[in-house]
C-alpha cells in the first residue's frame, strides 16, 4: 500500500493536458474487460475487506473491555479470536489496495492524475498510517498473552488501533466524496476555464459529503463487524459436536448480534444525514437518488435494510425462548411482529411504479386510492421511524427477559443520578436547540432564502406550517422532565413506557400525518419535520436506556439462560443477516457511486468513455452478487487460515453459565 | 475395533461437510433472492437486458416530441415537476397547461411574453418563484451536471408551450451562455437582444439618484466621470462587454466580478429593482457608450 500510494504520488508530476477534457484515448480496458468493471469489482472488495479490518477491531475492543471490566474470560478469548483474523485481513486489504491502484492507473490514467493532484499529500499519509496500523495490530495480537498482566495497557493499544483505523477509513472517503461534491456552493475552488482545484488539501478532504460519509460508514462498520461475528458463530454452532461447544457458539453468536443490532438502530439516522446533505449539495442529484434514475435501486436498499431489521428482531425473538422468564414479554411479540411487516410494505411502496393502460383503468388512475399515499416520504418517515421504536422495543425486551423485578434507583445513590440525567440533559439540548431554531428563524432563512423575494402573507402563512413541530419537541422536553422525577420516585417502568409510548404517538402517527399537509402546502419544509421526527426518536433511544441501566443494574435473574438451546433457523437468521448486510453495503456502493452518472468529478471532470452509463438494475445486481459471493469465499478462507495458525486443532470452548450476558455488555 | 473411532470421525467428517453443504446453499438461496429482486425490477422498470450505452442517445432538432424527450429523460425536469397526472413530483410546481399560463405570469413579472418567462425563468431558476416553492430547488440546467445544449433547451421550451399554448420555435431568443452545452449551436455574435426598450433618461435617474429603497449606482460607478470608484468605470461598459452582460451582472453581480475589485455589490437588485427599470439602466449605458438605447429590443418591448 505504501508503495502504491508513493506511485501515486509519481503520478502528481503528471499534468493534465491542455484543455482537461478526457477524451476517449485516455481509458484503457483490462483485459479486454470495461475498466470500470475491473475498478468496480476491484474497489468494492477493498472496501469490503477494510471495513471487516476496521469494524473487527471495533468488536473485538468492546468484548475485550466487558471481559477485563467484569472479569468474564469469555469475552477475552472472544476478542482474541477474532483479532487473529486480522493480521490475514489485513495482509488481503493490502494486496487489493495495490491491485485497485494499478487498475485506476492503468485504466484511468488521467482521472487519477487528477486526483493524485490534488490529494497526494494525503495519499503518502495513508500509506504510513497504514504501516502504523499493520504495526499496531501485530503489537496488539501477539501481545495479547504478554500483556495479561497489564490489561490498561492493552486496550489503550487497542484504542490507538482504532483511532488509526478511523483515519484509515476517512482519508480514503475524501477521495470518494471529492468526486460527488468537489466544492462548497459558491465556493469558486474550481477554475471552470480548466477544471483545476485551487483549493488547499484541506479544503478538497473537508467537501460537503465527506463528514456524513465518515459518520455513516463508521457506524455501519461497527453493525458490519457484529454481524460478521454472528455469522461466523452460526455457521460454527451448526458444526458443533457436542451442548459445550453449542453453548459457547450460542452465546458468541448472541454478544455478536447485539453489537450488530446496538449499530444498526442508530445507522438509519446517519443515513438520512448523508442523504439530506446529498441533496443540500445538489438538488439534481439528492433527485435523481429519491426520485429519478436511482430510485428503484433505492427501493431495493430500502428491502435489504427493511429485511435486515425483520431478521434481527426474529433472532431476538427466537432467542427469548431460550430465557428463562422471557414468557413474561412474548405475547408482545405478534403485535411488534404485525407493527413491522405493516411498516416494512409501506416502506417498500413506491410512488412512481410504473402502470400499464390496463392496470390504470382497473385502479382508476395512475395511482392506487389509498397505497398511492404510502409511497410517498411523509409516510416512509413514519415507517422508518416505528420500525427504528420498535426493533428498540424487542431489544429492550430481550435485554430484561430474565430479570426479576427492578431495582431501586435512588439506593444507587451518584453513579444513577449520572447514568439517568447525561442521556436526559443531551435529549432536552437535542430537542430544545432544533425548537429554538424552528422558533427563531424565519422562514425564508429556514429555506435559505430572501426575505424579500416571499411574500409577507406567505411567510405567515409558512411560520404556522412549522409551529406545530415546535410543540411537539417542547411536548417531549417536559416529557423527558416527566420521566426522570418518575425514575427517581421509583416508577421507572412506568417512566419507559411514558416515554416510549409519547415517541410513538408525536413521531409517528401526529408529525407522520402532519408530513402530509406540509407536502402539500409547502413541500421544501419537509425537511424540518423529518429532523424533528429524528430528534424525537434519538432521544428515546437516549433516555429510555438511561433508565433502563439503572432499572436493571444488579437485578436478580429469574433463572439461567440455557445457552446453546437455540433451534439451528435462528442460526440461519444470523447467516442471513451477514449475507444482507454484505449486499446492501454493495449495493449501497453502486448507488453513492453511481449518482455521479457520467462525471468523474460531479460536474467538473466528465467521464468521456464508452461506459460512461449507469448500468441495467439487473447487472447491476449480478455485479454485486457476483463481488458478495467471491468477499465471502475469501473471507471463509481468512477463517480457515487463521484456523491453520492454530495448528488446525479446536480449542476448547470455555464453560458457560452464569447471568444473562447481555448486562455486562450493555452496562459497561 | 480400532476402526470405531476412524468411523467416527468419519461419520462426524460427513456431517460437517452436510452442515457446510447446507450453509453454501442457504447462503447462495440468499444472495440469488436479492438477484431475482433485481432481475423482477428491473422488468418492471423496462430496462432488462438493455444496453445503457445505447440508453443514452441523445434526440435531435427542435421540437415539442424532442422536447418532451429531454424533459421526461436528460434533462430531469420530472424528478421535480410533473404535468397533469403525468409524473409523481410534487417538489416544483406541477405544469399542467404552463403554455397557457405563461403570458399571464410574464405580465406579472413585466416581461414581453410567456416565452420570455420561460426563457427567463430557465436563465434564471431563483428570479420567479412560484409562492410556497423554495428558491433554491431548481439548477440552471444549462450548465453543468445536466449541461442541456440551446437546442435542447429550446425543444423543452416548445414542449412547455405545447402544453395548453400554442407552439412557436421561433420565438425563443436564448441568452448566449445558454448556448454552450454539447450539441448547441453557439450563439451568433450579437444576437441577443433586451427584452424590453429601456427609457435612457429614467435610467440616467436612477443610476445618478437612485430611489427609495434603490441606492444610486453612482455610489460606486463612474459614468463620463462621475461617480465612485468603488467599482468598475462604466462608460464604455456596453461596447466592452456587451448588453446582456450589463443585465446579468445586475441580476447576479457575483457571477464575474472585474479583476482588482471586491465582490462588494449588493446581490438584492433583481428583487428590487422592477424588469423595466434593469432596462432603463441599460439603455443609459449604452447610450454613454455611443450605442443606440433600445439595444435592438423589439418596438414596444
Amino acid at each position: 500500500v505504501a508503495g502504491a500510494a508513493l506511485l501515486l504520488l509519481a503520478v502528481t508530476s503528471v499534468p493534465l493536458r491542455a484543455q482537461e477534457v478526457i477524451g476517449p484515448e485516455d481509458y484503457h480496458t483490462i483485459f479486454g474487460l470495461s475498466p470500470r468493471l475491473v475498478v468496480w469489482f476491484v474497489a468494492e472488495m477493498q472496501l469490503l475487506f477494510a471495513a471487516f479490518l476496521l469494524g473487527v477491531p471495533i468488536f473485538a475492543l468492546i468484548a475485550e473491555i466487558v471481559g477485563w471490566r467484569t472479569g468474564d474470560e469469555k469475552y477475552d478469548r472472544l476478542a482474541k479470536e477474532f483479532t487473529s483474523l486480522l493480521p490475514v485481513c489485513s495482509a488481503i486489504t493490502a494486496v487489493l489496495g495495490g491491485l485497485l491502484t494499478f487498475t485506476l492507473l492503468y485504466g484511468y490514467p488521467q482521472v487519477t492524475g487528477y486526483l493524485a493532484g490534488i490529494f497526494g499529500p494525503t495519499m503518502a499519509i495513508f500509506g504510513l498510517l497504514f504501516l502504523a496500523e499493520v504495526v499496531t495490530l501485530y503489537i496488539y495480537y501477539y501481545g495479547w498473552d504478554r500483556m495479561k498482566a497489564r490489561k490498561g495497557t492493552h486496550v489503550a493499544i487497542g484504542v490507538l488501533l482504532n483511532v488509526i483505523g478511523v483515519f484509515l477509513m476517512a482519508i480514503p472517503n475524501s477521495w470518494a466524496t471529492f468526486m460527488m461534491s468537489p466544492e462548497h456552493e459558491g465556493a469558486g475552488l474550481i477554475n471552470p476555464a480548466n477544471n483545476a482545484f485551487t483549493g488547499t488539501v484541506w479544503e478538497a478532504v473537508a467537501n460537503p459529503l465527506w463528514m456524513p460519509l465518515n459518520i455513516h460508514r463508521f457506524i455501519g462498520n461497527i453493525m458490519f463487524g457484529g454481524f460478521v461475528v454472528g455469522a461466523y458463530a452460526a455457521v460454527r454452532f451448526l458444526g458443533a459436536r457436542d451442548q459445550p461447544a453449542r453453548a459457547y457458539y450460542d452465546w458468541m453468536g448472541y454478544v455478536g448480534n447485539f453489537i450488530g443490532i446496538a449499530a444498526l438502530i442508530p445507522l438509519p439516522f446517519a443515513g438520512y444525514y448523508l442523504g439530506r446533505e446529498i441533496y443540500s449539495f445538489s438538488a439534481v442529484m439528492g433527485n435523481n437518488m429519491m426520485g429519478g434514475q436511482f430510485s428503484w435501486p433505492f427501493i431495493i436498499q430500502g428491502l435489504m435494510v427493511g429485511m435486515i431489521f425483520i431478521i434481527a428482531n426474529f433472532y431476538l425473538w427466537v432467542g427469548m425462548g431460550r430465557i428463562a422468564g422471557a414468557e413474561r414479554y412474548t405475547w408482545l411479540i405478534k403485535y411488534i411482529n404485525a407493527i413491522l411487516i405493516v411498516c416494512f410494505a409501506i416502506w417498500l411502496t413506491p410512488h412512481n411504479l410504473p402502470l400499464s393502460g390496463q392496470e390504470q383503468a382497473q385502479i382508476g388512475g395512475q395511482y392506487h386510492p389509498i397505497l398511492q399515499y404510502f409511497g410517498l416520504m411523509a409516510a416512509k418517515m413514519a415507517a422508518i421511524n416505528f420500525i427504528i421504536l420498535s426493533t428498540y422495543v424487542s431489544f429492550m425486551l430481550y435485554r430484561r427477559a430474565n430479570k426479576q423485578g427492578e431495582v431501586r434507583v435512588r439506593p444507587q445513590g451518584a453513579r444513577a443520578w449520572v447514568t439517568v440525567l447525561v442521556p436526559a440533559g443531551l435529549s432536552l439540548y437535542l430537542l430544545g436547540s432544533y425548537a429554538r431554531g424552528l422558533w427563531t428563524m424565519t422562514p425564508a432563512e429556514l429555506l435559505g432564502r430572501d426575505p424579500a423575494a416571499v411574500a409577507p402573507g406567505s411567510l405567515a402563512y409558512e411560520r404556522s406550517l412549522m409551529l406545530p413541530p415546535v410543540y411537539l419537541l417542547a411536548f417531549m422536553m417536559v416529557m423527558v422532565l416527566v420521566a426522570v422525577v418518575l425514575t427517581f420516585l421509583e416508577r421507572g417502568k412506568l417512566a419507559q413506557v411514558l416515554y416510549v409510548g409519547a415517541g410513538v404517538v408525536t413521531a409517528v402517527f401526529v408529525l407522520g400525518v402532519y408530513g402530509f399537509r406540509v407536502m402539500t402546502d409547502l413541500n421544501p419544509y419537509l425537511r424540518q419535520i423529518a429532523v424533528t421526527q429524528v430528534l424525537i426518536v434519538l432521544s428515546v433511544l437516549l433516555v429510555v436506556t438511561g433508565i433502563d441501566i439503572v432499572l436493571y443494574r444488579g437485578a436478580e435473574s429469574v433463572g439461567r439462560v440455557r445457552w446453546g438451546q437455540m433451534p439451528p433457523r435462528s442460526q440461519y437468521a444470523l447467516l442471513a443477516l451477514a449475507v444482507t448486510a454484505v449486499m446492501t453495503m454493495g449495493w449501497m456502493g453502486v448507488i453513492r457511486s453511481g449518482l455521479r452518472e457520467d462525471w468523474h468529478v460531479y460536474g467538473v471532470l466528465r467521464d468521456t468513455s464508452p461506459w460512461a452509463f449507469t448500468p441495467p438494475i439487473d447487472d447491476m445486481m449480478l455485479v454485486v452478487a457476483g463481488i458478495v459471493v467471491t468477499f465471502l469465499f475469501l473471507v471463509t478462507v481468512v477463517f480457515g487460515l487463521s484456523g491453520m495458525s492454530r495448528g488446525g486443532r479446536e480449542a476448547p470452548v470455555p464453560a458457560m453459565g452464569g447471568p444473562l450476558a447481555v448486562e455486562g455488555v450493555a452496562d459497561e | 475395533m480400532s476402526d470405531a473411532p476412524a468411523a467416527v470421525d468419519r461419520a462426524e467428517g460427513g456431517r460437517r461437510g452436510a452442515v457446510a453443504a447446507k450453509v453454501v446453499l442457504f447462503t447462495l438461496a440468499v444472495i440469488g433472492f436479492f438477484v431475482l429482486v433485481g432481475f423482477y425490477v428491473a422488468r418492471i422498470v423496462g430496462s432488462a437486458g438493455a444496453s445503457g450505452a445505447a440508453a443514452g442517445a441523445p434526440a435531435t432538432g427542435v421540437s415539442p416530441e424532442v422536447g418532451e424527450a429531454v424533459f421526461w429523460g436528460k434533462g430531469k425536469c420530472s424528478t421535480c415537476h410533473s404535468l397533469g397526472d403525468r409524473g409523481s413530483a410534487v417538489r416544483c410546481p406541477n405544469l399542467l397547461d404552463i403554455g397557457g399560463h405563461t403570458d399571464e405570469r410574464a405580465r406579472a413579472a413585466g416581461l414581453a411574453d410567456g416565452t420570455a418567462y420561460l426563457v427567463e425563468s430557465l436563465h434564471d431558476p431563483s428570479a420567479y418563484v412560484v409562492a410556497g416553492y423554495s428558491g433554491d430547488t431548481m439548477p440552471k440546467v444549462f450548465q453543468p451536471p445536466i449541461s442541456l445544449s440551446g437546442d435542447e433547451i429550446r425543444a423543452v421550451i416548445t414542449y412547455l408551450q405545447s402544453q395548453g399554448g400554442t407552439v412557436d420555435a421561433a420565438a425563443i431568443q436564448l441568452p448566449p451562455d445558454m448556448e454552450g452545452g454539447p450539441g448547441g449551436a453557439p450563439a451568433p455574435a450579437g444576437a441577443w437582444k433586451p427584452y424590453l426598450a429601456g427609457d435612457a433618461a429614467n435610467g440616467e435617474k436612477l443610476f445618478r439618484q437612485g430611489r427609495t429603497g434603490v441606492p444610486p449606482c453612482a455610489a460606486c460607478h463612474t459614468v463620463a466621470g462621475e461617480g465612485a470608484t468603488v467599482g468598475p468605470d462604466l462608460t464604455d461598459v456596453a461596447v466592452i462587454r456587451g448588453p446582456q452582460y450589463i443585465i446579468s451582472s445586475i441580476v447576479d453581480p457575483k457571477a464575474e466580478v472585474v479583476s482588482g475589485y471586491q465582490p462588494v455589490m449588493p446581490p438584492n437588485f433583481a428583487d428590487i429593482l422592477t424588469v423595466r427599470e434593469i432596462h432603463d439602466l441599460l439603455a443609459y449605458l449604452m447610450q454613454s457608450a455611443g450605442l443606440p438605447p433600445d439595444g435592438g429590443a423589439p418596438p414596444g418591448g
